[in-house]
This record gives structure tokens, sequence and C-alpha cells, in this order.
């Protein structure tokens, strides 16, 4: 076999596969991690570190998925700390990296110190912090323990050209935060966008049916009090399009006669200090001249981020209220009138009962009498 | 008793293979080893190597012997402690 070795990977020019340590796997060759790095420095500036982190973290889970494989493979069964130091010295070593001293190691308590030194990223990419391998041994140490930990930087030992890493328990927030857009590839990004907007116009659609169709009457106005539209209960009732209306001030609307002008004014005014109007009252006049009072409650709309963008009136007809009202009066004293006259039938056929038990009774009495009459004749 | 040794190199490999190398050995030869027919003989070329198989070899209950050969060359010879089943 004919080994080429590169940083962190070795590739078989006959059969055209990658190796690492020896082991078939898919590490990523150094000059590859620094191109990576380059272009996300540029584009996310210091965030690039936490993601190179983050791959490095994928690249040891891997790693070490395939080291067990390996293992298993020979019939050999290794303790935790003894596997982890066989992956560690492995990819280390073996791959590319000038040398790693395990210094402390106790899985039980999480406390590992290493020494580092001529580590390839940090040879080759400048100010790289060490991130790819730091990343490398974190996921390596999940792997085999189950258990997230994060390597940190220690002290530089300058002697010996290395660098101190140590594990601490606490995940990084920017790690955390970065999670989320690691390696998400511009495909997945597209998908996501493509469902976020499918369910914004899925929602849109629903809320539009819902307006459309309540039986209510809706006008949105903007914040110089404009009407933006109005909903087909409202069209129907005033007998306007919403095309006729839109982009009108509310107070200057064909539908408000003049003397309510001064009242709807203040109104606007009302709802974008307070932020909301209940039961305000308006005489309506619609395009037949009919004239009727509609009960408006007015509410302010906001938007994420925007603030206020407009209000919303929903109106409501009085006089169906009122003429609902008196139909439920007059359906409540049909009912009270039905009660009475069911009470007194009751009453009746109590009456009645009770008479014929006291007939009973006086045909019991009498035919005593007659029985005992008879006896004395006899 | 004399015992046969089995001797094998493992000069060149790589991390984690002589390691794995020299326990697949072991558990093959397992039954010779614990009637001291015979005993292992591993030839490695780096101190790393060393420490790794003599450590887990003495967590398994052997007994080993090491003997550096060469500038960068170590034979550890593998047996059970003797009396030992």
């Amino acid at each position: 076999m004919n080994l080429k070795q590169l940083k962190y990977v070795e590739s078989d020019d006959i059969e055209g596969k990658f190796y690492v340590a020896g082991t078939r796997s898919l590490l990523i060759p150094i000059s590859i991690v620094g191109s990576i790095y380059t272009a996300l420095r540029k584009n996310v500036g210091e965030s690039a570190d936490m993601l190179i982190y983050r791959i490095g973290e994928n690249i040891g889970s891997e790693y070490v998925k395939v080291l067990g494989r390996t293992l298993k493979e020979a019939s050999v069964e290794l303790d935790e700390d003894a596997f982890l130091e066989q992956v560690y010295v492995a990819i280390s070593v073996n791959s590319g990296w000038g040398r790693i001293d395990i210094k402390k190691m106790n899985l039980e308590e999480d406390t590992v110190e290493l020494e580092l030194a001529n580590s390839p990223s940090q040879e080759l990419i400048s100010g790289s912090n060490y991130s790819l391998e730091r990343g490398i041994l974190a996921g390596a140490y999940q792997q085999i323990t189950g258990r997230r930990v994060y390597y940190d930087i220690g002290s530089e030992v300058k002697a010996k050209k290395a660098v101190m890493l140590y594990l601490v328990k606490e995940i990084p927030a920017e790690l955390k935060r970065e999670e989320k857009f690691t390696l998400l590839s511009e495909t997945k990004l597209e998908e996501i966008i493509k469902e976020k907007i499918a369910s914004l116009e899925a929602a849109k659609v629903n809320s539009e049916t819902i307006l459309q169709n309540i039986p209510d009457m809706l006008i949105i106005i903007d914040t110089d009090k404009k009407v933006i539209g109005i909903n087909s209960y409202a069209e129907q009732l005033l007998g306007y399009k919403s095309s006729e209306l839109k982009g009108v001030p509310l107070p200057q609307l064909p539908i408000f006669s003049p003397k309510m002008h001064e009242k709807v004014e203040a109104a606007c005014k009302e709802v974008f200090e307070a932020g909301t109007i209940r039961d305000l009252e308006l005489d309506i006049v619609n395009k037949s001249g009919d004239v009727f009072t509609i009960s408006f409650a007015i509410s302010v709309v906001k938007r994420l981020q925007q603030g206020v963008s407009g209000a919303i009136l929903v109106g409501r007809d009085i006089q169906q209220i009122k003429s609902r009202i008196a139909n439920l009066q007059k359906s409540h004293q049909e009912l009270e009138s039905k009660v009475k006259e069911l009470e007194e039938f009751h009453d009746l056929a109590i009456g009645r009962e009770l008479k014929m038990v006291e007939l009973k009774e006086e045909i019991a009495k009498l035919k005593e009498e007659i029985k005992r009459l008879k006896s004395r004749t006899f | 008793m004399d015992r046969e040794i089995i001797k094998i190199s493992l000069k060149g490999d790589l991390c984690p293979y002589p390691l794995i190398t020299a326990l697949k050995k072991i558990n093959e030869m397992e039954d010779d080893l614990k009637l001291n027919r015979k005993a292992l003989r591993v030839v490695v070329d780096h101190p790393y190597y060393v420490r790794s198989i003599m450590r887990e070899m003495g967590k398994r209950g052997y007994q080993t012997e090491l003997e550096k050969t060469g500038i960068n060359e170590w034979e550890i010879t593998i047996r059970r402690e003797i009396g030992e089943k």
C-alpha cells in the first residue's frame, strides 16, 4: 500500500481511499480546513472559531465511531480511559499533530489536562486558537463518555512550544448559539426558508379568510388614519367597495355625517394614545342613505420590532343588537307565561289528585259503616 | 518449565493497532498462556506503545518484562504469573 502522509489524513493512491491512522475514515485535510476558516472569518468574523470547533467535534465523534468498530472487529474491549487515551494519541501523533501528552485524566470527574505541541491548524492557520484540535478532542470525549464538555486553552508552555488544554463542563454560550447555524448547508437553509414562507402564506390566507367572513364590520387604518381596507361584511353594510374607501382619512369617510367628524377625529387621537377604545357609538350613513348606529371597538395594531402600524375598528350594528335584545325579551316573556300556565295546571292536577284520595277514604269509611250495620242486623 | 515464546513485530504499526493487535493475540493464546505453555513477545518502536501495552496487560492480570533492544526498539514479554491458572 502506497501511503502518502498528509495532515490528519493519509490517502491510498492505489485504492483511492482515505485513511486516518490506518483506519478508513473521512477526515478533512488541513488545507481544506484553512480554506473553510478563511471563508468563515470573512462572513461571520469572530464566530469562525466556534464554527470550526463544532466541525472538530463532529470529526472527533466520527473518528471514535470508526475506532469503536475496529475494536469490535478485533473482539478487543477497552475501558473508557484506555479507549480515550488511544483515540487522543491516534488522532494526534499519527494524524499529523506534533505531540500530545496526557498530563491528567479522570473521566469520573471530567478532568483532563493535555499538553499539545505543533498542532497543524496553529502552524498553518494564523490565530486559529487550536479551535479544530480542541473540537476534535471534545467530540471524541463526548462520543466515548456520553458527556459533552468544552476544551479550553490554558497557559502556553513556551519552553516546549506547547499549549495546555483542559476540560470545562460549562459549554460557552457562543458555542451553543452557533450550533443553530453550524453545519447547515445552503440547501438545508433554503428548505427552512421555504417552509417558513409557506407557513406564513398559510397563516396570511387563514387570517384573511377569518377577517373577510367575520360577521362584524372591520375597518383597518394606518397611523395617518387613512383606510387600508375593509372586510366583505363592511362592504355589504355600507354599500361601498373597499377600493372606494382606501386611502381616505377615517374622519373624512362619506359614511360619517359632518357632525360625526369631530367625534371620529377625537377617537383616532385617543386610540393611538391609549391603545384601545370600547363601545364607541357612531352614526353611519350607507351609500343608499340609510342611517344606523354602530358600536365600535378600536385597537391599535402592533408589529414586532416596528411598533404601532395602525388601528383596527370592529363595528357592530346597534339596531341589530337592539332588535335581538327585543326578540330575546319577547321570548323571555312568552316563556314566563308558559311557565305560569304550567304551574296552574300543576296545581289543578295536584288538587284533583288530593280530591281523589279524599273520596277513596270516604268510600272506605262508608264500606266499614255498611259492614258494621250488616253485622248488627244479623 | 520452558515455555514456547511466540514473537510478533508491531514495528511500523500506528496507534491504536499495536495495542489492538497485542490484545487480539493474547485472546487467541488465552488457554496456552493460562497453562504456562506459551508466552507472547511483542516488538514495538515507540515508547508510548510500550507504556500502553504494559498497562493494559497489567489490568488484565498478565506479567510483563521489558527489554530495550535498539535505539527505537523494545521487546515486551507477556505471560501469566507463575502458579496462576
